[in-house]
């Protein structure tokens, strides 16, 4: 039975030169009433930088509504910053003509959130594998088949032939989300960025995507963003962990030093809040904090989750934004808790 | 806790007709669930789980072909209650469900309080100084504040729009609350503090629950009993104790395997391959195609064995271990 490991990548990855830089990220959606009067704004990035290395897996993990999709789809270019800049192989996105944001998309690779609008359904296989590469001027038939039998080779969609004349609805979730994945890496791409992969597939399936895209990263030395709300699977795929909340990333991590302990209320909230299969859980209640997520519109002065927060220091947490304090090499939190550790 | 049967469901059968046949979506289904009791019913996407409650509910779509078996629900089986008697008599007033996606169930433009006065109105003869009472109750077990009883649905959230759904099911004091998926929808914390809710209800009330949920992790949190369903039957029924450490079907130990734990470094696995289709399922054991244990004898439909844990199996590998149930 194939299986996953823990395999920390992380000080062989740091001695290259990051893949994507992403300094002081903010992305806001102006709120407008009647369509007209500008109500003002949803900040649905606010203030997000870090580095994504070749061969490296960085999941961002969050409620829904913290930003996660934001932050995919300004990476992307789909929505355009308000303010920080992108860097991909050390050239600013901001500076790119048409023909270069043609050639950052191609080495992007995209999973989108939905596997269900994902893939359009009158197009059989070959033409969605097709698409990409006609939009990329790769226009030579062989090389088309070439490629498309590489990639559904890689994915595990064969045979290829029985494939290739399918719609989408004639492929069950799984196989469908495999397509997804296979279209996202026919251009050859540098960097991955997979929203909520698995988490509309069964348990029995999720874990065969997961270690799909994990030996197509090794294949490929790819850069993987990967996206979920489930914290149990990062662990099994990711060298850093990333926590948002209230549309900033608050803590940052290596794997193995955030599950050993998780530093900002809020993530080890989210570490609380996980249910491990054990039938000792029927006899302890959790320990969560109740409540919503902030507002996005009016975020709380301070700390965006000091509302919810048990440890809170009042008179500090709720009035001044804490930067992020470095408590270890590899592990950062944006708490006043962690001031005096940095 | 007492050792009273509650329920006791015999060879359930529901088929629902489609053009390519009949959708055998819950397929000779039996188990007995004890008061105060929460059994948790587990499994992927389509094999039955809902099917199974509308069946114990009796919330049938027209296009049913066979429904069949027995239920016996306090010592009587209300299979033979003609509809009339089962909505009077037993749907809201003894048995509740919470549907799945209930959370947008609620009508958007209908006052809160409104809506969950209205089944108790219907459903028991009591004044309506009497049902506001009861709802007030129900939604502060469910811990959410009175005055917004006041309110209409999409001023809440996800969370407390769930926990509405469920006071309104817990208004009328029924024994059995069936739960479809209560917490999938939501957001990690406040699923966990819904779960808390429930199980504050079940130490407090001892209330019965079937808990319907794909999400075997979370099902360990309110469940007593845990049943496997896979390709519209109940391969497995089992203690929790005994399902979360040591599973007994093939096909439960995969479903175990494939579960990603947080605190735990575990190799997982996956099992290939799909279930079948429901529409002429194969006729010997339905996991046996995606079975690496397999042996001669799975081309026939396994029984199944009740074994001294009190756990029942639907595998021949027990066959001879434990006493053989029903075939
Ligand atoms: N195009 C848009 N216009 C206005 N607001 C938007 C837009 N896209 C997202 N938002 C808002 O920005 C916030 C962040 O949304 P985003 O989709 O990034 O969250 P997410 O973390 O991906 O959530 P989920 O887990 O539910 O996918 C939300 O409040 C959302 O309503
Ligand atoms: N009214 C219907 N007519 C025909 N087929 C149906 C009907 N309702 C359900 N089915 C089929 O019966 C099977 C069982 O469906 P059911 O909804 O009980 O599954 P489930 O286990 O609850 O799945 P999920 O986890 O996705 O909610 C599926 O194959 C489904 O497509
Ligand atoms: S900064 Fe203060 S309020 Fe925010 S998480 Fe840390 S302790 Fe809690
Ligand atoms: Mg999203
Ligand atoms: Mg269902």
């Amino acid at each position: 039975m194939p299986s996953v490991a823990v395999k920390p990548k992380q000080e062989q990855a740091k001695a290259k030169k990051p893949v994507l830089k992403v300094e002081d990220l903010h992305t806001y959606f102006e709120v407008r009433r009647m369509g007209f009067f500008k109500v003002g704004d949803v900040r649905a990035l606010d203030g997000v930088s870090f580095e994504l290395y070749p061969g490296e897996t960085i999941s961002i993990v969050g409620e829904s509504g913290c930003g996660k999709s934001t932050l995919a789809k300004t990476i992307l270019g789909i929505h355009r910053p308000t303010k920080g800049k992108i860097y991909f192989d050390g050239q600013d996105l901001s500076t790119l003509d048409k023909d270069g944001w043609k050639k950052y998309r191609s080495n992007l690779g995209y999973i989108m959130q939905d596997p269900y609008g994902a893939l359009p359904p009158f197009m059989t296989v070959k033409r969605i594998l097709e698409e990409p590469m006609k939009i990329n001027g790769i226009t030579d038939k062989k090389e088309h088949a070439k490629r498309i039998r590489q990639v559904l080779e890689e994915v595990k969609l064969a045979p290829i032939e029985d494939f290739l004349p399918k719609f989408p609805h004639m492929l069950s979730g799984g196989q469908q989300q495999r397509l997804v994945i296979a279209r996202a890496m026919i251009l050859e791409p540098k960097m991955l960025i997979a929203d909520e992969p698995v988490s509309m597939l069964d348990a029995s399936v999720r874990v065969e995507i997961l270690q799909l895209l994990q030996g197509l990263q090794r294949k490929h030395n790819l850069a993987i963003i990967y996206i979920t709300h489930d914290l149990s699977t990062v662990r099994y795929f990711s060298e850093r962990i990333f926590t948002m909340y209230g549309a900033k990333i608050i803590e940052k991590s290596a794997t193995k030093a955030l599950l050993h302990e998780p530093l900002h209320p809020y993530t080890k909230a989210l570490f609380e809040a996980t249910s491990d299969p054990d039938a000792e859980n029927l006899k302890t209640f959790k320990d969560v904090p109740a409540g919503e997520p902030p507002s996005l519109m009016n975020p709380p002065a301070g700390c965006r989750f000091h509302p919810r927060c048990k440890y809170i220091i009042k008179g500090l947490c709720d009035r001044e934004i804490p930067p992020e304090f470095a408590a270890r090499s590899d592990h950062s939190a944006a708490c006043w808790l962690y001031k005096d550790r940095a | 806790m007492s050792n009273n049967v509650l329920l006791d469901v015999r060879n359930l059968k529901l088929h629902f007709r489609t053009r390519s046949g009949p959708v055998q979506a819950v397929d000779g289904v039996s188990f007995q669930l004890r008061e105060g009791h929460t059994l948790a019913v587990v499994g992927e996407s389509g094999c039955g789980k809902t099917s199974l409650a509308k069946a114990i509910l009796r919330l049938l779509p027209r296009n049913v072909t066979t429904f069949s078996g027995s239920v016996i629900f306090e010592g009587q089986d209300i299979m033979k209650y003609d509809d009339e008697k089962f909505r009077r008599e037993i749907r809201w007033s003894k048995i509740a469900m919470v549907p799945q996606a209930s959370m947008n169930s609620l009508n958007p433009v209908i006052r809160i309080e409104d809506q969950l006065m209205e089944p108790l109105l219907i459903h028991e003869n009591i004044s309506k100084q009497e049902a506001a009472q009861r709802v007030r109750d129900a939604f502060a077990v469910v811990g959410l504040p009175v005055d917004f009883l006041a309110r209409y649905p999409f001023e809440l959230s996800g969370g407390m729009r769930q926990r509405a759904a469920i006071a309104m099911a817990l208004a009328s004091k029924p024994r059995l609350v069936v739960l479809d998926e209560p917490s999938s929808a939501l957001d990690l914390l406040t699923q966990a503090n819904l779960m808390n809710v429930l199980k504050k209800i079940k130490h407090e009330f001892k209330t019965t629950f079937i808990l319907i949920t794909h999400d075997i992790g979370t099902a360990s949190e309110l469940a007593d009993e845990i049943a496997v369903m896979y390709a519209g039957e109940m391969i497995e029924y089992a203690s929790a104790d005994y399902f979360y450490t040591d599973a007994h079907h093939p096909y439960s130990q995969k479903l175990m395997a494939s579960v990603p734990t947080l605190r735990e470094d575990k190799d997982l696995a996956f099992i290939p391959g799909q279930p079948p289709s429901l529409i002429n399922p194969p006729a010997g054991c339905r996991f046996a195609q995606r079975c690496e244990k397999r042996f001669e004898k799975c081309s026939e439909h396994p029984r199944v064995t009740s074994l001294k844990n009190g756990a029942s199996v639907q595998c021949w590998l027990f066959d001879e271990m434990g006493e053989v149930k029903h075939a």
